[in-house]
């Protein structure tokens, strides 16, 4: 059945805001540049996400519904063809907020390896605290489950290389929750640096800046304070380099089609002084093949410059979030300066044309194209069709689990880096090799 | 102001020049820090969103206060046809300005002020004023090509000759003006599209009739002042032709032409006729 003939459930988003983000992948889907760095495109084109009849229902169950996993979940919710059957947290105030929004259509769990072994699920959606993902994610792919990880995959190496290892060893579908690799912002940008239009790019710079202390509230007296702010302490987070820069470690990686060769960096604590262990000013620098640099920094206590990846090449620069293109070449002259430019060259003394009212001149930047977010349909909802869509046809997208794997490795070097003041390389054991004709390689030496 | 600004010196060297832009940018960035309203942080546009809760409001913006007191001259000198007033039921003959105390006050809040085209006229007097501070005696800046500086004169020449182009015969002149040390200021009911087709800018007003004005007419200005031109340009074009006259009889410019277009705007060559007003 065709997706116009079924009655979209709620109203989060509409069909119409769906059908105009689908759009956009039929047309980046006619790109081969961006095919070969995202050849899942191919796969979320329009005609492909066709809903089928109701035996072909996926059926999730989101394990840790604190602030991200209720982001999740409301979108799960609102996919037709997906079935939450479960949600699952130990923490009583995220469990019984999930049933609610799941007006008690799914049964609640306080302990995953119970709702695993209830049965009835294709796969599960993970987005508990960062120390948690590792045990739960190869629990579930050994049980036979797909997953779809919250980024950034796990809070230390080894875990990252168990998750890898079951994933390889169940062929079960892995995916690692960075919602840029569906945004079709981004892929324009790539179809565009691909196609020469920002000339050789040697440099990503991508900053996140917040003003917050990114603290969650805790009920006074009780002692939550290292489970509820969990991205504070060390034992269960690496703080900004996981949750923040791992976005734009994937999008630079993208970009140069590589992966890092060595980082360094600095982090510390320089303004909230309030017993966390992680960093609140980070600065890391990733050296990529062929001299290209990663350069990123993250801090919390001023936002005037937010959030942006800037891709600088010597013909042009991208701001990305910002969807804008700057060229290097200055803007042509209008026509009558320009005739008067060449009449003054050629000794030619000639009557400047003065044409009619005053215009709107084409600006030094030029927009990249709309706001992809079309309506409430983002690239997240898209990303979890897509976990749904490989479940649904037991295909594992080529490419996807190395672009979170890659990044979430890169990571947590970075944080090595600041730790240890060192410079860390990278090491061949986190490579993974391109296996087909159709995924872009990691090659390095 | 939203409009493209392109700077020609000859005999320049590209450093020389290069670094004079650069001053001449800096400068035209203060004017659009307080009178560009595509700005939201700029000193007009506070002003504005200021309008709508009160009538009496302090500028601390000195450039921004000589601006509107400029611009209340210009509506007294235009009879009211130049007025950067709108919104709301003002005009700008309600504001009164307190110089003393820095001070705007109008009787009807919801008035908001767009300094458009006055804007330019201000920003191209700046550039004179660094171009001469440089000890350049000759050069040409436009501004959309409708308000052009034209210090000294062309290499070739004694003078810069700027032709009013016919608005579907580009190579066809239905006024050439010779300018030394002055700016050209145009202003006109006609717009042309990228694809070479002109129609009529439907959106002037006469602010006594309240009509569109539905004539195609250019008119142009040459004054030492860009700003003075600005302000006749634009008044010129928008008042009925009995009142051209009286407004550019004791105005402070050399020369000012009015063309008047005929024809349905479907045809491919429209009539002309012109008036020399000045």
């Amino acid at each position: 059945m065709a997706e116009g003939n079924i009655e979209m459930k709620g109203d989060y988003f509409g069909s119409t805001s769906r059908r105009a983000f689908l759009q956009q992948f039929v047309t980046l889907s006619a790109s081969s540049t961006v095919l070969a760095v995202a050849p899942w495109v191919n796969l979320l084109r329009a005609e492909e996400l066709n809903y089928g009849s109701s035996s072909s229902t996926v059926r999730i169950g989101v394990v840790g519904v604190g602030s991200r996993g209720q982001a999740l979940l409301l979108r799960l919710l609102k996919i037709p063809y997906i079935r939450v059957v479960a949600v699952c947290d130990n923490y009583d105030i995220n469990y019984d907020r999930a049933l609610k929004i799941t007006e008690n259509g799914a049964t609640g769990y306080r302990d995953y390896r119970r709702m695993i072994d209830a049965g009835n699920l294709d796969g599960i959606v993970i987005a508990t605290p960062l120390a948690e993902h590792a045990h739960i994610t190869v629990d579930a792919l050994n049980a036979g489950l797909h997953v779809f990880c919250e980024k950034a995959m796990a809070r230390t190496l080894d875990s990252i290389q168990k998750m890898r290892v079951a994933h390889e060893q169940t062929g079960k579908i892995l995916q690692i929750g960075l919602q840029r690799l569906f945004d079709p912002s981004y892929l324009h940008a790539i179809h565009q640096i691909h196609l020469g239009e920002i000339g050789e790019v040697t440099q990503v710079r991508a900053y996140w800046h917040r003003n917050s202390d990114w603290r969650r509230p805790v009920p006074p007296g009780s002692d939550l304070e290292t489970k509820i702010n969990w991205r504070l302490y060390r034992e269960t987070s690496a703080g900004l380099v996981t949750e923040l820069a791992t976005h734009h470690i994937q999008v630079a990686n993208w970009i140069f089609g590589d992966i890092p060769t060595r980082v360094m960096g600095s982090g510390r604590i320089a303004y909230w002084q309030d017993g966390r262990e992680v960093y609140d000013h980070i600065a890391l620098i990733y050296d990529y093949p062929q001299g290209r640099q990663l350069l990123y920094d993250s801090m919390t206590n001023n936002a005037k410059y937010g959030l942006e990846a800037q891709i600088l090449g010597d013909k042009g620069t991208i701001e990305v979030e910002a969807m804008k293109g700057f060229s290097e070449a200055p803007s042509p002259p209008t026509p009558g300066i320009l005739q008067l430019i060449n009449n003054i060259r050629e000794k030619s003394f000639s009557v400047l044309p003065i044409g009619g009212a005053s215009w709107v001149p084409e600006l030094a930047s030029t927009d990249l194209g709309e706001n992809m977010s079309q309506g409430n349909y983002d690239s997240t909802l898209m990303s979890l069709e897509a976990f749904a869509m490989s479940i649904r046809r037991n295909e594992i997208i080529p490419g996807l689990f190395r672009e979170g794997y890659h990044t979430s490795v890169a990571a947590l070097l970075g944080e090595q880096a600041m730790d240890t003041g060192t410079t860390v390389r990278w090491s061949q054991e986190y490579t993974i090799p391109t296996n087909s004709v159709n995924e872009y390689g990691a090659s390095h030496s | 102001m939203g409009t493209r600004m392109d700077i020609v010196l000859p005999g320049l060297s590209e450093d020389f020049g290069t670094e004079l832009s650069s001053v001449i940018a800096r400068q035209i960035e203060e004017v659009e820090q307080s009178l560009s309203v595509y700005r939201t942080d700029s000193g007009v546009s506070k002003l504005n969103r200021l309008f709508r809760g009160s009538g009496s409001i302090v500028i601390d913006d000195a450039f921004l206060f000589d601006a509107l007191e400029f611009s209340s001259d210009a509506y007294r000198m235009t009879k009211g046809y130049f007025d950067i007033a709108y919104g709301g039921s003002g005009n700008f003959g309600q504001v009164c300005l307190d110089r003393k105390n820095q001070r705007i006050e109008v009787e009807r809040p919801g008035i908001r002020l767009d300094f458009g085209a006055l804007g330019k006229g201000l920003a191209i007097d700046k550039a004179r004023a660094c171009l001469e501070c440089a000890g350049i005696d000759n050069g040409l800046i436009s501004f959309g090509e409708s308000s052009i500086l034209a210090l000294g004169c062309h290499p070739l020449g004694e003078s810069w000759p700027l032709g009013i182009s016919h608005p579907e015969k580009s190579a066809e002149f239905v006024h050439v003006f010779q300018i030394t040390d002055a700016s050209l200021t145009v202003s006109s009911t006609l717009r042309n599209g990228s694809d070479g087709s002109c129609t009529m800018h439907s959106h002037i007003k006469n602010p006594f009739t309240g009509q569109l004005v539905d004539e195609a007419k250019t008119v142009a200005v040459v004054a030492k002042s860009a700003a003075i031109g600005e302000v006749l340009s634009t008044s010129l074009v928008v008042a009925l032709d009995g009142e051209q006259r009286d407004i550019v009889e004791n105005a402070n410019i050399s020369e000012a032409v009015s063309i008047v277009f005929e024809g349905s705007g479907m045809e491919k060559q429209r009539s002309w006729r012109k008036v020399i007003l000045k």
